[in-house]
């Protein structure tokens, strides 16, 4: 099993876009695949038409008592289940704190999914936190959809160096273009010649798309009906590349 | 109710109208009928089967899909979508489903074992949201006959509920259970399909099943083995033609080989002069299959090969695949010929008869009627007595002839105690032959590499006879061999080692317990061991 977490400090970069699009693939690539929905708002849970509720709230999910398994909805497309998010995860940062050990939580949480999953994405919110480190220490790679603006380079940076000061070794950093407007002279310019940052870019990167922002009204993966479209072959791209990396990890 | 639960519907009840009564009962969406066949895959020997997977390709004029799954458990399953149903597992592109059946499958093909051939009318209860609950699927499949008929399972409905949603499944089957009567199916398609066609699978297997009795004479033994190892040939033989993996005239061969080795050993038992005429036709045979089987061997191979050269040479060698390949297709065609031929049927319906008739016996001599497992005692121990000795004398710088002998007798030993396993305590063998294995591969092995490095010389004049050799691949190729030599030295300082192993003071003692008292047992040897 592969836990990918789709993260950034900022919002509205393309994290949920990214996880629900990517789960999507990955499942349509014969693996099991589980999204969870860590995002209070339930974007992905919405996306799926899965109600962003689960029984005993956040506080259930560290009680030790229920196994995770049961929150667990299946979707509409092969191979590939939802964990919800629930509007009390608002408060996951303090119930870990109070569960103890909080650091190593999640990965103990999500160690009993690999009998019956290959792959596991988090759509993380946004944010850094308690949750994010627990989010680190389970994660195997990190999808950081970053829009290309000089702001949001220097988030990326503080992402890079972040990692490198808690020593997640093996945590594997993979950076990718967001939402790229090529009319826009920075966009252009920042994606043709990206700074160098500590980590590689991937070659890949989702332009910004009205069939991506069209999920909300779909509210299915954008390849189920757009999939031949520019930012449809993007994601199936961008998939590829991201496997590629993943496995020789 | 979070499985999949299959009931089987009396013939008398119309799908359609219980379609309709269901989808107006509990407002369910109708999602249109499909015409699908099921294609259930695995290999010739089930290996799959064996190791409780279940794999099918789903035809429909939507696609292809893939579908595998551990047995009995159709709620946790992977689906890939593909274009055609695979042959080898290099054929799918999904890492997971590759990842999952090559350990298994190896280098064994996939073969068709069962067609179903179905409609499937499938209904859907769906949430204010259109998000799908579950799926209803109705069905009236048939299983495909090799001879164009068919066998029908039985009526079905199939209640497959999303995870997490239980409530519709529950409603509808409490429905159906005050309303109809029906039974609870429980089983697998492809067990029900294995069991109206009277198959029994994992039947197949490389290593042969009969029983023997200590008691049994001696050549009443023989044949039981012998025809065993013809039935292995003839099971093969198909596969062998139609070449679908490399395993069908491995284990044809094999069968030949133990044929050969069994009649070697069987002097007094079965009359003299037939079996010479027999040792005859069965090398004719060895020699009609070994270079197909060459072939194979070096294709196997090939990648390890080319993994084993320095990445910028590796294009060069690709030449001597495609010449492998020509030179296969055409030693292909001589087996086949071979295969074909008169004088294999001869031979084939000869030994046949010869070992379905038991008075031939009464020609020969009074060995052929003592029990076998007086003679199997009294020759295991004697071989095992000639490898210990062989492999005693075996120094660092003996040459490799008598490797050779030594990896001739280990193999006569093997076959001998496969064939008379039957009459040993499992337990009390089983140390003797894992060592025993050990000590074939690093034989074996050694002899692979002597063998190959001659092999690849001789293609090597072969393609430069005509005229396919270039500069490059004639220096890749040698730069192979001069790695097969290296790796065949390192080998050969394992021999010791192995051998070592082998032949340990207490394991002899054992193997003398076990087999080195004849004399003992003589009257049946039932209370031997
Ligand atoms: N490549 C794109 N082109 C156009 N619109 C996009 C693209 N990616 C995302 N969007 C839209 O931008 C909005 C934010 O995207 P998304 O929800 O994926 O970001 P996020 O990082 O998950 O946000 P949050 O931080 O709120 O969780 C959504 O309305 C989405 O439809
Ligand atoms: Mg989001």
């Amino acid at each position: 099993m592969i836990v990918y977490a789709c993260y950034n400090i900022k919002g509205g970069v393309g994290k949920t876009a990214t996880s629900v699009n990517m789960a999507y693939l990955a499942a349509q690539g014969g693996a099991r695949v589980l999204i969870w929905d860590l995002d209070p708002q339930g974007a992905a849970s919405f996306y799926f038409r899965i109600k962003p509720k689960i029984k005993g709230k956040a506080a259930g999910l560290l009680d030790n008592k229920t196994r995770l398994e049961t929150y667990i909805r299946g979707t509409d497309y092969d191979n590939l289940d939802l964990l919800p998010a629930d509007f009390s995860y608002r408060n996951l940062d303090l119930l870990l704190e109070e569960a103890g050990k909080p650091r190593g939580r999640f990965k103990k949480l999500l160690k009993p999914l690999a009998q019956d999953y290959d792959v596991v994405v988090l759509d993380c919110a946004p944010g850094i936190s308690l949750l994010s480190e627990s989010i680190f220490n389970a994660a195997d790679v990190l999808l950081i959809p970053t829009i290309p603006t000089i702001l949001s380079l220097r988030t990326l940076k503080q992402i890079i160096s972040y990692r490198e000061k808690h020593s997640l070794k093996h945590l594997m950093l993979v950076p990718f273009f967001s939402m790229v407007d090529k009319r826009k002279q920075l966009h252009r310019q920042i994606v043709e010649q990206p700074p160098s940052l500590g980590a590689p870019i991937l070659g890949t990167y989702i332009p910004y798309a009205s069939e991506i922002e069209r999920m909300g009204i779909e509210r299915r993966p954008v390849n189920t009906y757009a999939g031949s479209c520019i930012a449809g072959r993007a994601y199936i791209r961008m998939w590829q590349e991201i496997l590629r990396l993943s496995m020789t990890r | 109710m979070n499985k999949v639960v299959e009931l089987s519907l009396p013939q008398n009840i119309r799908i359609d109208e219980l379609g309709n009564e269901l989808a107006s009962h509990f407002s369910l969406e109708h999602d249109g009928i499909t015409s699908v066949s099921r294609t259930y895959l695995d290999s010739f020997d089930w290996r799959l089967y064996r190791k409780r997977l279940l794999l099918f390709a789903e035809t429909s004029s939507e696609g292809v899909r893939l579908i595998l799954r551990s047995q009995g458990q159709p709620d946790t399953q992977r689906v890939l979508n593909i274009d055609s149903i695979p042959v080898f597992t290099s054929d799918i592109s999904s890492f997971v489903f590759r990842n999952r059946l090559e350990p298994v499958l190896r280098i064994r093909a996939l073969i068709p074992q069962l067609v179903i051939q179905s409609r499937v009318k499938c209904l859907l209860a769906v949430d204010a949201d259109n998000k799908t609950l579950l799926y209803i699927q109705f069905e009236n499949p048939r299983l495909a006959l090799s001879n164009g008929q068919y066998r029908m399972l039985g009526k079905r409905i199939r209640l497959i509920p999303v995870k997490g949603y239980t409530r519709p499944a529950e409603q509808i089957l409490r429905y159906l259970k005050k309303n109809y009567k029906f039974s609870l199916i429980g089983k697998d398609e492809l067990d029900q399909g294995l069991e109206l066609l009277n198959v029994e699978p994992a039947k197949y297997s490389a290593k042969l099943k009969y029983r023997l009795k200590p008691d049994m004479t001696a050549s009443e033994a023989l044949r039981t083995i012998l025809l065993k190892l013809l039935e292995a040939m003839k099971l093969n033989e198909p596969g062998v033609i139609d070449d679908i993996d490399t395993e069908f005239l491995h284990d044809f061969r094999v069968a030949v080989r133990k044929t050969r080795s069994a009649l070697s050993q069987s002097r007094h038992i079965l009359p003299d002069s037939e079996v010479e005429a027999f040792m005859r036709e069965f090398g004719w045979m060895g020699t009609v299959t070994g270079p197909a089987r060459d072939m194979h061997v070096y294709l196997l191979k090939f990648n390890g090969y080319q993994a084993a050269l320095p990445e910028d040479i590796r294009p060069a060698l690709v030449p001597l695949r495609e010449f492998l390949v020509r030179k296969k297709g055409k030693e292909h065609e001589r087996l086949v010929k071979g295969l074909q031929s008169s004088r294999y049927k001869k031979l084939t319906g000869a030994w046949r008869q010869f070992l379905d008739t038991p008075q031939t016996e009464t020609k020969s001599s009074a060995i052929s009627k003592k029990p076998i497992k007086e003679l199997a005692d009294k020759q295991i121990w004697k071989v095992y007595r000639r490898v210990i000795h062989e492999g005693r004398n075996i120094r660092a710088d003996s040459p490799d002839t008598e490797l050779h002998r030594l990896r001739i007798s280990c193999k006569k030993l093997r076959y001998l105690i496969e064939f008379f396993e039957d009459l040993y305590p499992r337990s009390r063998i089983r140390s003797l032959l894992e060592s025993l294995k050990q000590l074939q591969d690093v034989l074996g092995d050694y002899h692979d590499y002597y063998i190959q490095i001659i092999a690849l010389d001789h293609i090597k004049k072969q393609m430069s006879d005509a005229a396919e050799l270039s500069i490059e691949t004639g220096e890749a190729i040698d730069m192979l061999m001069d790695v097969l030599r290296t790796e065949q030295q390192d080998l050969r300082k394992q021999f010791k080692g192995s051998f070592r192993a082998f032949a340990l003071k207490k394991n002899q003692a054992n193997i003398e317990s076990i087999f080195g008292q004849p004399g003992k047992g003589k009257k049946g040897g039932k209370g031997a061991a």
